[in-house]
């Protein structure tokens, strides 16, 4: 019997092994490919989401988007604004084992400052930056700037990531080849594959907060030894693996398949980022008919942002969330300022009628089209029927993503291969600030595809990054879009809120934004 | 013979030099620019143009060209744009799961399929022959997603037998290797089945009208010798074409069952490098399957004379 019992064990025991490394390790189907690995030098969200597993970053915003301490220990700021003194937290080290310097932190915030839309602000108000200890700078500024804690913090594109010196010394607009970070999980090259499996290990030297996880800020327990991010580009396949238990978590969940997932009974479906992405209808201010304001305003009250969601999303309302101003719903700079242009009862023959006296004569509107991105491309469909209806020439052009991003640099007219309009989305941690909302900025030739010119909104968004409280910094906000429903540089289409779905033994999902990967354990 | 191979091998050479000239070309005139990809929206006129001097989309199409056709040359397909790492290096990750792939399609469609055709033609206007003839027509429309979402749907899904998704190395084992793999073959399988079953029939009922089968007959030889010595062998030449022409089909067909299935293999990693406009591994990729083609192309040339011996090269 004992005998028995011993062989059984032996036979066993291969198998229990084999279950106890995969109870530690979580199975994730991220939304897209991670093709690059560097977060300063790409702005694909998929490499900024794999910069947050792998880097930390000075502050950390919470889920009220406020910034606090996170590899800084505590800041100064001088009583005329122009000097931050950082100082780090103790036993922070690199996953190479090498401890984290000042000389590392201003490295990298020099990269960084070369490649994200708030770090060139950064640039251009910096005087110097010092390293004081091995633990402590100062960023010397010639203008005071009381937003740079939250620069430093955001998690949008690009992202502040603190690498070693030695890596954040690559030149910005080249890819760094040395993925040694300073985050909860360190990244495993040797195993990559891009198009299929990037794999993590929990960083052992990482020494997390005290306080509670909250979004970006706070604590971040790890819980798994290891995290494969397996790339599944086919939504069917997703689902079904996720139903046959052969993954944990899709970040992503087509909305079709969303009833399905529904009702399998070890699936969770759950609202994880609450700032979603913002559909935005875009114009080419260059060329016409677009290139007149009153064309652009005649849109207006015939948009009904439900019927973009429910095209983008569906029609389970818990899916989007209307109406959306200029700035991401539910962030603290969301503001219903004019917005009855777009709540108001909604009308075609008023716009039709506003678009006879724009002075519009039959012009071509080519818009453009993602086809394929499903997403995307319902929005443009909805957007080039109501155009149709309204009495616009639309010529829709579908055409890949890749195609469609060269394709909207370009400034020449529609007869020579330009373009008048386009629908996306924007990342509502983007848009929730005036900083790094560029639908909303007016900075002509350098501005977002489209390239309007307003002198208003560059003088407001100029003032923000001044302002010296929440306060002011909502008093801009409600001028920014009360500007914007005149001069319309682009459309609020709505806020689309993506869910994520689970299996029922994930538990701990940090909610605010992208997945994060602290503070999920299995249950 | 030798000197045939060695000259059909020299060949490829020109041919290759075309691919490469085309593949090149093609990418070169087609819209879409990584360096904008890559830079995002948030980058000014200025940050793509500095992204694209560091990628060297600036210089001329000579220039380009002449690089990249001097490092091939050399063996070097280059780095991928986007994540940095040597295409070749990137095939290689993804070469085996494709080259199982078409290799358990292979024989799963030639095993099933030469014996189904010859059956058909041996079972003429029979429902069996009917019943063939109906599995091809099937084979021919039904599209290989359809056929994969189907498979996985009743054989993962409801029956648990296998997994949805994903690919196990050989070097795991063969039942695991296997298990991956059952599905995609069969759902790629479909097409290619369909396609040889049919040209093995047609090919089979001309040989089975011939007067040495008439005789054999008579000589009183039993009739699977008769269908699968005598006839099939004669049959052949046109089957191995199809099957070789077939080839072509199968690396079509991988692009789409790869990604059913998640499988990472060279389909998936070449549509992944046309979305992105990843030239340098598109263009390595593309190669890599013209190279193949032409040596497949070579050895069913080399494969006619093994079942007639009339041919000599």
């Amino acid at each position: 019997m004992r005998r028995r019992a011993l062989i059984a064990a032996g036979v066993a025991a291969p198998f229990v092994a084999s279950a106890q490394v995969a109870a530690r390790t979580l199975r994730f189907v991220p939304q897209s490919n991670l093709a690059s690995l560097d977060p300063v030098w790409s702005t694909a969200v998929i490499v900024r989401n794999h910069g947050l597993m792998i880097y930390d970053m000075l502050f950390g915003l919470d889920a009220a988007l406020q910034p606090r301490h996170q590899m800084a220990e505590g800041h100064e700021v001088s009583a005329d604004g122009l000097t931050w003194t950082i100082g780090l937290r103790e036993g922070l080290r690199f996953h190479d084992g090498a401890p984290v310097r000042s000389a590392d932190c201003i490295a990298s915030i020099l990269r960084w400052s070369k490649r994200d839309v708030l770090g060139q602000r950064l640039g251009t108000l910096l005087d110097e930056m010092r390293a004081e200890t091995k633990t402590r700078f100062t960023i010397r500024l010639k203008r005071p700037w009381a937003g740079l804690a939250w620069a430093l913090g955001k998690p949008s594109a690009n992202m502040c990531a603190i690498m070693p010196e030695r890596v954040a010394q690559t030149d910005p607009f080249i890819q760094i080849t040395d993925t040694t970070g300073s985050g909860p999980y360190s990244f495993r090259r040797d195993l990559f594959r891009p198009g299929d499996l990037a794999v993590y290990e929990r960083f052992a030297g990482y020494r997390s907060r005290e306080e509670p996880s909250d979004f970006l800020a706070g604590a971040k327990p790890v819980h798994f030894d290891r995290v494969e991010w397996r790339v599944m580009p086919d939504p069917a396949t997703a689902s079904a693996a996720l139903q046959n238990n052969e993954a944990d978590w899709w970040e992503n969940p087509l909305p079709d398949l969303l009833p399905v997932l529904r009702r399998h009974r070890e699936i969770v479906i759950d609202q994880v980022n609450a700032f979603g992405n913002l559909g935005v209808l875009r114009f080419n201010f260059l060329h016409p008919p677009f290139n007149n304001p009153a064309v652009r305003r005649a849109l207006l009250p015939a948009i009904d942002q439900r019927a973009f969601m429910d095209a983008a999303i569906g029609t389970d309302t818990a899916l989007s969330r209307v109406p959306s101003g200029c700035f991401t719903p539910g962030s603290p700079l969301a503001n219903d300022e004019g917005l009855s242009v777009l709540t108001g009862p909604r009308s075609l023959d008023a716009a039709k009628a506003a678009l006879a006296a724009s002075g519009y004569r039959g012009e071509r509107v080519a818009m453009m089209s993602a086809s394929d991105l499903p997403g995307l491309q319902n929005l443009s469909e909805v957007a080039a029927d109501l155009m149709r209806r309204m009495g616009f020439n639309v010529d829709f052009q579908a055409m890949d993503w890749g195609t469609q991003i060269q394709r909207r640099a370009s400034r020449l007219g529609v007869d020579q291969g330009g373009w008048s309009a386009f629908c996306t989305t924007w990342e509502g941690l983007d848009v929730s600030v005036p900083g790094s909302h560029q639908p909303l900025r007016g900075n002509g030739a350098n501005a977002w595809s489209g390239w309007p010119e307003s002198p208003r909104l560059e003088a407001l968004r100029d003032a923000w990054f001044e302002a010296s409280d929440l306060a002011a910094e909502r008093a801009i906000a409600r001028q920014m879009q009360a500007i914007a429903w005149d001069e319309v540089p682009f459309i609020p289409l709505g806020l689309v809120l993506q869910p994520q779905a689970y299996r029922r033994s994930i538990t701990g999902v940090v909610k605010g934004g992208p997945a994060l990967f602290w503070g999920v354990r299995r249950a | 013979m030798f000197a045939y191979v060695v000259r059909r091998v020299l060949a490829t050479i020109p041919v290759m030099g075309l691919v490469a000239l085309f593949v090149f070309s093609l990418l070169y005139l087609a819209p879409g620019d990584p360096a904008a990809v890559i830079a995002g929206d948030q980058a000014t006129p200025q940050d793509v143009e500095r992204i694209r001097a560091s990628l060297g989309l600036d210089r001329s199409y000579l220039v380009r060209f002449g690089e990249w056709f001097f490092r091939i040359l050399q063996g070097d397909l280059g780095l991928s744009i986007f994540t940095n790492l040597p295409v070749t290096t990137m095939i290689a990750q993804r070469i085996e799961p494709t080259l199982s792939l078409m290799i358990l399609t292979l024989i799963l469609a030639i095993s099933i399929a030469v014996p189904m055709g010859v059956i058909a033609a041996w079972k003429q206007g029979t429902l069996i022959d009917r019943a063939v003839m109906g599995f091809a027509v099937l084979g021919f429309s039904v599209p290989v997603f359809v056929v994969g979402y189907v498979l996985a749907y009743i054989f993962a899904l409801e029956l648990d037998w296998l997994p949805v998704q994903g690919y196990t190395p050989f070097a795991r084992g063969f039942f695991p290797w296997l298990q991956n793999l059952i599905l995609p073959s069969i759902a790629l399988g479909g097409v290619y089945i369909a396609l040889i079953a049919r040209i093995t029939r047609a090919t089979m009922l001309e040989v089975l009208q011939q007067d040495y089968i008439r005789t054999a007959r008579a000589k009183g030889a039993n009739q699977s010798s008769i269908l699968f010595v005598h006839a099939l062998k004669n049959a052949a030449v046109p089957i191995v074409t199809v099957i070789g022409i077939g080839i072509a089909l199968l690396i079509g067909g991988a692009v789409v069952t790869e990604s059913v299935f998640a499988i990472p293999g060279l389909g998936r990693l070449t549509v992944d490098a046309i979305l992105r406009r990843d030239y340098p591994v598109i263009q390595g990729v593309v190669l890599l399957f013209s190279f193949v083609y032409v040596l497949v192309n070579l050895a069913i040339d080399l494969a006619y004379t093994l079942f007639d011996p009339r041919i000599r090269y």
